[in-house]
């Protein structure tokens, strides 16, 4: 076929059967690419499970005095707050509610710093000032025996 | 002989070359004789500056959370010239920052990005956008204490994005929490996405401006006006003289600033403590202290807010030129943002925490 019995595209007309058919097209190309997409982006947004959660012995009971706190350590050297009232210890997690940095512990101020964006949290880990919009993240907390032993995400 | 070449050549490429004549003789309007207008050239150059010292540092570094940061101080400490390259690549990408923030200036306070110009301004926008992506993935490669935290930082900062935060956060990280995934895709951005990005955002902005032609710029005052007979001289030669001379300064000022400042690895990250004194590169100081300034939502929500408004600028000054014809408003608050954010630096820079 020569250049100038091609139809120039605007003279084409499509009829019904035609139109049909270049709907049903576009729409399988649609269909198929889309599928295509949602499993790649699926494969690009990976595997979202939270970590897992790992009971670690923070303190002896003794070690916390009542009505005061104490700072531990997990093995991997994250520190978390141990707060103790009579019987009943909670614990703080040090990751700031801002934006995840982890904040220092000031015992003249009795005070947890955030370095990144200058929060402060008071003893019980609420904000006191700053831009953290809710308090530290508490653990769960089991008192066996003597021991207090928190249940943290894997690190 | 010579004919019989060019015959093979021409038969085997049939390209009409003097097509090519015209496509580099582009009149240049006469005010680009000036240094100050010729800040879209240095970016370019710069580009092409970190893209052959970064594919020199690829052959060394490993993006393997154990292995990325003695990686890096192996480059800096035990590779011939190592630290020199590094250097380079590093002070670079600084000048592209600054250069790529003059070069705004000067198109915001000459009103370049008004019609039929705005699209070219969008893409200005999104290359703005990609040059810091580029900065901050960079930094987050080095895995020392201040990349990791940035990495957590400028991470949680998206997942707070209103709606679609979580996703966003979640394709950056590679999972719940910052891992080994999260360097794999900050490496994959640097060295994959964003050049590929930036190559057709430039390729988009350059031929924009090439159809557009370049913007006149006609000093009345010094007697200048449309009919001067020597408003244009030819991109070829007379301007790509002009931006060789700066791109030799430019290897020149790069080189001498890697061996003047050599850069630093710091401390190897530690996931489980913060240091006490933080602070990310200084063209982040901005968005850092203006999160400290206001409560979590407020403050992220108000930066995208201001990013919006950058990006929608060419329409939102017609509208208010249409209300203020002639008082050249933007102008005003633009002269105010650069204040602003000088001021931020300032603040961030000099303050101890």
């Amino acid at each position: 076929m020569s250049a100038s019995e091609i139809t120039p595209i605007d003279k084409v007309t499509l009829g019904r059967r035609g139109a049909m058919a270049t709907i049903a097209m576009a729409a399988g190309i649609v269909v198929s690419y889309g599928t295509a997409a949602i499993y790649g982006l699926r494969f690009l947004f990976g595997r979202q499970k939270p970590p897992r959660m790992v009971q670690v012995l923070s303190a002896a009971l003794t070690e916390v005095p009542d009505g005061g706190s104490r700072l531990a350590q997990d093995l991997s050297g994250r520190k978390f707050l141990l707060v103790r009232s009579g019987g009943n210890v909670s614990a703080f997690s040090t990751t700031c509610t801002h934006l995840g940095c982890q904040v220092h512990w000031k015992t003249e101020d009795k005070a947890f710093i955030c370095p990144c964006h200058d929060a402060v949290f008071d003893a019980n880990g609420n904000p006191v000032e700053g831009p953290p919009p809710i308090p530290l993240a508490r653990y769960p907390v089991e008192v066996r025996g003597s021991n207090i032993f928190v249940s943290m995400p894997e690190a | 002989m010579a004919d019989r070449i060019l015959n093979w050549v021409s038969e085997r490429i049939p390209f009409d070359w003097d097509n090519l004549k015209h496509f580099t003789s582009e009149p240049i309007p006469r005010h680009m004789h000036k240094w100050w207008f010729c800040l879209g050239g240095t970016p370019l150059y710069l580009f092409m500056i970190q893209l052959v010292s970064g594919i020199a540092l690829t052959f060394y570094f490993v993006p393997d959370p154990s292995k990325a940061y003695e990686s890096v101080r192996y480059i800096t400490e035990e590779v011939p010239f190592g630290w020199w390259v590094r250097g380079i690549h590093r002070w670079s990408g600084e000048l592209m920052v600054v250069s790529v923030i003059l070069h705004m200036m000067r198109v915001f306070f000459t009103a370049a990005y008004r019609r039929p110009r705005e699209i070219n301004w969008l893409i200005g926008m999104a290359l703005l956008i990609t040059v810091f992506t580029f900065g901050f993935s960079g930094y987050s490669l080095i895995y020392n204490q201040v990349s990791y935290w940035a990495t957590v930082v400028g991470t949680n900062m998206a997942a707070a994005v209103p709606f679609v935060g979580e996703y966003m956060a979640g394709y950056l990280r590679g999972g719940p929490v910052i891992s080994a995934n999260t360097l794999t895709r900050m490496y994959v951005l640097h060295i994959g996405v964003l050049p590929t990005a930036a190559f057709g955002l430039l390729a988009l902005h350059i031929f924009l401006i090439r159809i557009h032609g370049v913007s006149e710029f006609i000093d009345t005052s010094h007697g200048e006006s449309r009919d001067d007979e020597d408003r244009f001289f030819p991109f070829f030669p007379d301007h790509l003289l002009t931006e060789i001379a700066i791109g030799i300064f430019l290897i020149f000022l790069v080189s001498q600033l890697a061996i003047i400042f050599p850069v630093q690895i710091g401390e190897p990250a530690n996931p489980a403590v913060t240091p006490e004194h933080i602070k990310p590169e200084w063209y982040f100081y901005p968005v850092f202290r203006w999160l400290k300034l206001f409560s979590f939502q407020t403050g992220i929500v108000s930066t995208i807010g201001i990013v919006m408004v950058m990006f929608a600028w060419p329409w939102v000054d017609a509208s208010i030129e249409r209300r203020f014809p002639g008082r050249e408003v933007s102008v005003f608050i633009g002269i105010a943002a650069v204040v602003a954010m000088v001021v931020l630096v300032l603040i961030e820079g000099l303050s101890g925490h």
